[in-house]
């Protein structure tokens, strides 16, 4: 009985920090969400949608820093990163462009994506929109091909 | 000598041989009686099920004309109903522009004018416009006294339709400046946050410029900076969004379940392939509807006392605050019957109606009301179009919005079921079940199906072939008899060797004769059941493509959409909502 209240609290401290790492940051000016309305730049979609075709590894480092630095003037806030379909073929469908403009990850319908690309996934198999935004307050914003955003 | 005494069983084993043969004669004879009645029971129950399913059809589409019924009969008697409260306002109404037409041809003498005009009076107590038609009568024969009573008592009933109402009057007869101040007058009064229905007919002024250079002027500059000051909150804009989703989804459409019927009756997944389409089959329905709004060309008299006229009798007509509760049941009532009697979709329908029919509303929402739902508000084509324009950027964002939102629930393939109980062949022969989906290639699918109906039916199959072990039995009697015999005589034993033998031959060739005839009457069976399964899969299939094809059909009309509102022909304003 005697070791019950001290073990509760000493869970209680552990407990706090992780929550606090974990949540997300979902405060958001009125004057950055529409900013993300802006219409994008046909270079800006061109790019980020042909990411696929250029198998120079130097090239498409380039292309993902001119697409960072496009985003970054924009004012949008911070991306979680760009979802859009891949055309390399069997069995990948879609691929993830990180914030950092570093990585580009492919996916298989059977593998799942990271956490708040899962709602954008049917998104980015229609045909209607070139590539998917997910900001990191949880916003998605699919992004036509004409370059104005879907919503 | 002892002598053996040898009783003679042989009666009563004869007796209890033909006793068993009985037996089990009657026992075969019933279960053959028992099969039929199982199958009738099958049958029963599946013609149960089925009047089930239909009765439970019947009962909602029943419920339906009931609603329908109801809300024909309500809106007729709401009619009445505002007829008998509110239809004597009709003669003044009527009176009013009749009172203007007349003073134009000049051929009424003042003394009848002020008669009715103060008879009106009397018999509509409390009304706003009475009062003001004794202010014209008075002002035709040149009464200050009167008429500057009458204006103070109309005014007081209802400044800002009073107020409205000269303005018109003023500029029907040609007082520019006069009908100025009065429009100054009625803006200053108002809240952009909480306007009185009435304001519809500035709106629809300025679409047609009724009120010339300086009070159109006026306005446009006062709308545009109400439009400014209002569209800098986001919650306005999306409230705006909102509208226009809302009104987007009216235009939902409906699905003829016949036309999928093997789909909905296969797939658990169906309501979402159903809401797919109904979603967007919006598209072209609001395509049809705003090239409508667009082309629209009414004729237009180059007179300018007509069009004031017509504003008039606007502002006259369809302002009138204790109507509106009543207007807003039959608004709420003809979308009922609009709906065909679905009461959710006619709550969806008339509640852009309804808020139209709110005793105050926002400039703002004014506007976009105008443009969603013109005969509400009480405005028309003309002002529609205006209005349209002028909410530009909130309808592109509500259609990107309403095709983001049924895309992301969009799928590309169902799950498939053929469960126990599909179909009658499935209940009788006690069907394991299949699960599938439409993505699966046809052949392995239909193999899967086959090799589940092969297991359905193993079971009974093996049960009822013939087996070597019924050669046992039989084989062992004649054993026995072929011995007795040959203890006998060895003749004797030979002929009865070759007899029993025989016996063995023809009742064991009985016996699998038979066996093969029941094992390839459940094969017939089986066969039959899987062609009707291969059937209904097949058909499920094709549906579901087909229902895709019509879905990506449908949804590749949003560009078309798109390109309609942005090439909108009145969107000068728009500049204002961005």
């Amino acid at each position: 009985m005697h070791s019950e209240p001290i073990e509760r609290r000493r869970s209680r401290l552990v407990g706090q920090p992780a929550r606090q790492t974990l949540a997300p940051m979902t405060v958001t000016s009125a004057y950055v969400k529409s900013q993300r309305m802006a219409p994008r730049s046909t270079e800006l979609v061109a790019a980020v949608s042909q990411m696929d075709v250029h198998s120079d590894e130097r090239f498409r480092r380039e292309a993902m820093a001119w697409i960072q630095d496009v985003y970054d003037e924009r004012g949008g806030g911070p991306l979680l990163g760009l979802f859009s379909r891949c055309y390399l073929g069997a069995p990948y469908v879609d691929h993830v462009m990180s914030p950092s403009g570093a990585i580009l990850q492919h996916f298989a319908p059977s593998q799942s994506v990271p956490p708040g690309f899962e709602p954008a996934r049917p998104l980015v198999r229609s045909s209607a929109y070139a590539y998917i935004e997910v900001y990191a307050d949880g916003e998605v914003i699919p992004i036509r091909e004409d370059g104005t955003s879907g919503i | 000598m002892t002598e053996t005494i040898r009783i003679d069983y042989s009666p009563i084993t004869n007796r209890l041989d033909s006793l068993q043969y009985q037996l089990d004669a009657s026992v075969a004879d019933l279960q053959t009686g028992i099969g039929k009645i199982h199958q009738d029971l099958d049958t029963t129950t599946s013609e149960l099920r089925e009047l089930k399913a239909a009765f439970d059809e019947y009962v909602m589409a029943a419920q339906r004309t009931a609603n329908v019924q109801r809300s024909e009969t309500k809106v007729g008697t709401l009619k009445a109903e505002l007829d008998r409260q509110f239809g004597h306002y009709s003669v003044v109404r009527r009176s009013s522009v009749g009172l203007l037409q007349a003073f134009d041809v000049g051929n009424i003498t003042n003394e009848i004018a002020s008669a009715v005009s103060e008879e009106l009076m009397i018999e509509s107590p409390r009304y706003w416009l009475a009062p003001a038609l004794v202010a014209l009568a008075a002002w035709s024969r040149d009464d200050q006294e009167i008429a500057e009573k009458s204006v103070g008592a109309a005014f007081s009933r209802s400044p800002e339709k009073t107020s409205l109402f000269f303005s018109l009057v003023l500029r029907r007869q040609s007082r520019e400046e006069a009908s100025v101040r009065w429009l100054r007058h009625y803006f200053a009064a108002l809240d952009p946050t909480e306007l009185t229905r009435e304001f519809a007919v500035i709106l629809e002024a300025t679409a047609q410029n009724g009120f010339g250079a300086a009070g159109s002027a006026m306005c446009s500059e006062t709308l545009t900076r109400w439009n400014t000051e209002l569209r800098s909150r986001t919650d306005v804009v999306d409230a705006q969004i909102a509208k226009w989703v809302e009104e987007i989804k009216v235009h939902r459409g409906r699905v003829d379940t016949d036309q999928y019927a093997a789909l909905a009756y296969t797939s658990p997944q169906w309501p979402t392939v159903k809401a797919q389409l109904e979603s967007a089959a919006a598209l072209p329905s609001m395509i049809d509807d705003y090239t409508q709004v667009r082309e629209f060309d009414a004729p237009r008299s180059k007179i300018i006392e007509d069009h004031l006229d017509d504003l008039l009798e606007q502002l006259v007509t369809e302002y009138d605050e204790e109507e509106l509760p009543l207007r807003r049941d039959v608004a709420f009532h003809e979308a009922v019957i609009d709906e065909a009697g679905d009461l959710i979709r006619a709550e969806q329908r008339s509640a852009i109606q309804i808020e139209a029919l709110e005793e105050t509303i926002d400039a703002v929402s004014l506007q976009t009301l105008s443009a969603i739902a013109p005969k509400a508000v009480g405005v028309s084509v003309q002002t529609q179009r205006v209005a349209v324009g002028v909410g530009q950027q909130d309808f592109r964002s509500a259609t990107g919005r309403f095709t983001m939102d049924y895309r992301s629930r969009a799928v590309t393939a169902v799950p498939l079921g053929l469960g126990p109980k599909h179909s009658s062949y499935a209940q009788n022969l006690g069907f394991i079940g299949w699960t599938g989906s439409t993505d699966e290639p046809e052949e392995s699918a239909v193999r899967r199906l086959d090799a589940a109906w092969d297991q359905t039916v193993q079971a009974r199959i093996a049960e009822l072939s013939f087996k070597n072990t019924a050669y046992v039995v039989p084989s062992l009697i004649a054993l026995a008899v072929t011995v007795v015999g040959f203890l006998f005589n060895i003749v004797a034993g030979i002929v009865l060797l070759a007899i029993s033998a025989l016996a063995v031959y023809f009742y064991v060739d009985m016996g699998r004769k038979r066996a093969n005839r029941e094992v390839a009457q459940v094969q017939a069976a089986r066969d039959a059941a899987m062609q009707n399964s291969r059937d209904l899969l097949r058909r499920a299939v094709a549906e579901f493509v087909d229902a895709m094809h019509v879905y990506e059909e449908l949804d590749a009309t949003e560009p078309e959409l798109l390109r309609l509102i942005d090439t909108w022909p009145t969107a000068v304003n728009a500049k204002v909502s961005a």
